[in-house]
């Protein structure tokens, strides 16, 4: 493999992990969202930090 | 016998025994939660720079009241 | 200074031995009056091993932390929010006492309940100690602040209060970390001791009246101790809390014993209230004495200019002055520290790594992407750590009491006035400061404004254009029209606030107006250590999460801008393939995708890219400008791109495509439109998370997208109009 390839390969990989990551996380809110009765909360960990 | 007036008409500086609550809801019940029951002693420090609300001080310890909170106490 | 010993307990409750725990998990709770030092008590307790999340459901704050006692044993400490009583009237007091009952959702009932009560209000505390004592959980009262009460003349005597209360009392000073031992230890030992139970008596007619609401509560499942309690403080709510919700005909005995209560002279509503603090002034006044100095106290006399008619806002005004100003002005330096720290490290990496497209990731992708949240960092803390010691000093409160008249002007509380402070420094602590306010809509229409102050990530925006198009002329002698644009720009972004709070007060979120029942702390000097461990505890928070998300969007915007790839022929100078590239990518094709929409507001296609660009944080728009123009590392000084911009032109008719009304409308573009993941992403989790937090993230952003748009398309057209070109 070229060093080019290997360097587009990479790159490929972060980009995808990075969409994957976003992707979860939104994910995440609006699962969280569904699964408790009044749509609120998001015990631990609702994406943000905070 | 000393007149009765409302809380919210008293001046800075000037002390009331509290006589009746009036009023509804949550405000009354936190006030009372907080001391403010019939016989307690209750002075006006000062109001607001902008005239509401006012500082009040009951049982040791100061507390801020709105004008349309403190009408519905009634004092001697 | 005395601490006395706990553990003199009547001989009417015979101690059982103290059980050993067996290596288990011990479940302490702390509650407590607001301002008695129960947060600093949990931070000396507990340290840095704390955790901070949420109570499932609602937006009440959900802090734990651990701590071994003498023993070894692991304890873990739930600090629940300040209450005055467990008259579950707000988020805040429903969650303590749900925690109390053991009816929190994912909460374990706690083993232990200590009871920080302010040795300088006594009377205050004690009323809602009593509440707690008749839950029928093994209770501790921590007496903190005896060092102020004592400075105030107040001297309460622990042992004649433990056997008053029935509950050992453990004096304390939680900001010298005195009597925390003695504390642990009586904790450990309370699991096995009786409860206290209720310490007084009801008047026969009442308690008579009171009875069948106290069966119905034990066959709902409560143990008789609680169901007391329960009992008393239903009389006088307004609506029976969730936790509840499940006992049969809970509502018609309420209402029975309130015509029993009532029918016997009495009146109901006030009857919890006149019992306890009946009983607890017999207590005080066998435990407590206070010999009263005369004189007026610090306090007192620090609000004799803090609250007065002249000084008071004008000492407020330079406070919140000072405030605004070292957001500004001393975080900057550390964040040109931070910004060439990063600088250096992307030319590092730069000449270690081979050209190509995963140099351009890491350098211009992450390490930018990265950077451009660290330079946050300094505003946060110094944010927080002012916030922190305005709070913990006592003065908060006073600036609420200030501007509670002004505030409900617009409909909001006095409490909104802080967190729209903050508002220009960041959004993102903002929003999470509005967690002070009780009223949920007043809550809602804070947050839902918050993010028109125009934060510190516009100036960038704000700074490149005014030095591009606004000529530096003076205006009136002394001020200076660059300067006055600005300020015209914060103005709009205030009064616009404002006005929306308004509105959205009158409309959506219309309410009635709450209480502005609050108590006015005495002052007193925040711990050191107690506010450096909370602001580290933000920050960190904020670095971790904030970095994670711009981050990856960093790199996927970084990808939208470099692929598809271009190819330009051989000869072409860099700035031209440079251009090319640009159309080429996804992210240009949005860019042209969007000119039809943007033209009416005067842009061309590449203003329009910069505005895509800078959806996720308002700061890129300035480096993408930078990357369009070719100018490599751009940042808002740069001459370089003040002079591209002004050089450039329209394809087909040869005008300049900036021109200072372009500039205008498109700041004022800026001012209002929500472009910042960050504070989208807080905004979801304040408002409630899940489905209804991400509507009102989206009904916020629509609104303010709609503003931006509006006012952006009334300066241009209106100013063409006018004359301006």
């Amino acid at each position: 493999m070229s060093g080019e390839m290997l360097q587009t390969l990479l790159v490929g990989l972060v980009v995808l992990a990075a969409l994957f990551y976003v992707g979860r996380r939104a994910w995440r809110t609006v699962l969280a969202g569904r699964a408790s009765r009044d749509g609120g909360g998001c015990g631990d960990d609702c994406g943000c930090g905070h | 016998m000393t007149e009765r007036r409302t809380l919210a008409s008293l001046a800075a500086g000037e002390r009331g025994k509290v006589m009746e609550i009036g009023g509804d809801g949550d405000a009354v019940r936190r006030l009372m939660d907080l001391g403010l029951t019939r016989g307690t002693t209750i002075e006006v420090i000062r109001r607001a720079p902008l005239g509401d609300p006012m500082e009040v001080r009951l049982r040791g310890f100061m507390l801020t009241l709105r004008r349309s909170e403190a009408e519905h106490i009634t004092v001697e | 200074m005395d601490v006395a010993e706990a553990g003199a307990i009547p001989a009417t409750h015979a101690p059982s031995p103290a059980p050993v725990r067996g290596g288990g998990l011990l479940h302490v709770a702390l509650v407590g009056n607001p301002n008695t030092g129960k947060s600093t008590l949990f931070n000396a307790l507990t340290g840095m091993r704390q955790r901070v999340g949420n109570y499932s459901g609602v937006t009440v704050e959900r802090v734990e932390g651990r701590y071994r006692d003498a023993d070894g044993h692991p304890v873990s400490v739930l600090d629940l929010p300040g209450t005055y009583s467990l008259s579950a009237s707000s988020p805040d007091e429903e969650i303590a006492l749900s925690v109390l009952l053991g009816r929190a959702q994912g909460v374990a009932r706690p083993d232990v309940v200590v009871v920080v009560a302010d040795a300088q209000n006594l009377e205050r505390n004690l009323f809602l100690a009593s509440q707690v004592l008749e839950l029928g959980l093994p209770t501790v009262i921590a007496l903190n602040q005896v060092d102020a009460a004592l400075a105030a003349g107040i001297r309460v005597d622990a042992i004649e209060l433990t056997l008053e209360l029935g509950a050992p009392v453990v004096a304390t000073v939680a900001t010298k970390g005195e009597g925390l031992e003695l504390l642990k230890r009586a904790v450990a030992k309370a699991v096995g001791l009786p409860p206290a139970g209720r310490r007084f008596e009801l008047e026969p007619e009442a308690a008579r009246a009171v009875a069948p609401l106290e069966a119905c509560l034990v066959r709902g499942g409560l143990n008789p101790d609680a169901a007391g309690m329960e009992a008393l403080r239903l009389l006088a709510v307004t609506q029976i809390g969730p936790h509840l919700a499940h006992v049969e005909g809970l509502a018609a005995a309420v209402e029975a014993a309130r015509a029993a209560v009532e029918a016997a002279g009495i009146t109901a509503r006030s009857l919890e209230a006149e019992a306890r603090y009946g009983w607890i002034a017999g207590v005080v006044e066998r435990t407590a004495t206070q010999t009263h100095t005369g004189k007026k106290t610090l306090t007192d006399r620090i609000d004799a200019v803090a609250l007065h008619r002249v000084w008071g806002p004008l000492l407020f005004i330079v406070l919140m002055a000072l405030v605004f100003q070292s957001i500004f002005s001393w975080a900057a330096p550390l964040m040109d520290r931070v910004e060439a720290l990063f600088n250096a490290l992307g030319g590092a990496v730069g000449s270690i790594l081979p050209p190509g497209d995963l140099r351009s990731l890491v350098v211009d992708g992450v390490i930018g992407g990265v950077g451009s949240v660290l330079v946050f960092l300094p505003q946060i803390v110094i944010l927080f750590l002012f916030i922190g010691i305005l709070e913990d000093t006592g003065y908060m409160a006073r600036a609420a009491f200030i501007m509670d008249r002004f505030m409900r002007s617009v409909g909001l509380h006095g409490r909104s006035f802080i967190p729209l402070l903050s508002g220009y420094a960041c959004a993102v602590p903002g929003v999470m400061s509005t967690r002070t306010i009780e009223a949920p809509k007043d809550r809602l229409a804070t947050i839902m404004v918050l993010p028109l102050m125009s934060c510190s990530a516009r100036i960038p925006i704000y700074t490149l254009l005014i030095g591009a198009f606004i000529p530096p002329v003076a205006v009136a002698g002394i001020f200076n029209l660059q300067g006055m644009t600005l300020l015209a720009m914060y103005l709009l972004g205030t009064l616009t606030a404002l006005a929306m709070a308004a509105v959205f007060k009158k409309t959506l979120l219309k309410g009635r107006a709450r209480p502005m029942i609050m108590e006015l702390p005495p002052y007193r000097i925040p711990s050191p250590r107690s506010l450096a461990m909370s602001v580290g505890h933000r920050a960190s928070l904020f670095l971790r999460r904030a970095g994670t998300v711009i981050l990856s969007l960093t790199i996927v915007l970084w990808a939208l801008a470099t692929y598809p790839k271009s190819h330009a022929a051989p000869g072409t100078p860099p700035a031209a393939a440079q251009e090319e590239q640009l159309a080429h990518s996804l992210l240009g094709r949005m860019g042209h995708a969007i000119e039809p929409a943007v033209r009416p507001l005067g842009y061309d296609w590449k203003i329009g890219v910069g505005i895509v660009s800078s959806f996720a944080a308002r700061e890129v728009f300035v480096a993408t400008m930078g990357t369009i123009y070719g100018v490599g590392s751009a940042d808002e000084t740069t001459p370089a791109l003040r002079d591209r911009l002004k050089a450039e032109r329209h394809e087909r008719t040869g005008l300049p495509v900036y021109t200072p009304l372009v500039a205008v409308g498109l700041m004022v573009f800026y001012v209002y439109a929500m472009m910042c993941m960050s504070t989208m992403a807080v905004v979801v989790r304040e408002t409630g998370g899940g489905r209804k937090g991400m509507a009102w993230a989206g009904f916020q952003f629509a609104y303010m997208l709609a503003l931006a748009y509006g006012a952006a398309f009334l300066v241009y057209r209106g100013g063409l109009a006018l004359g301006f070109h």
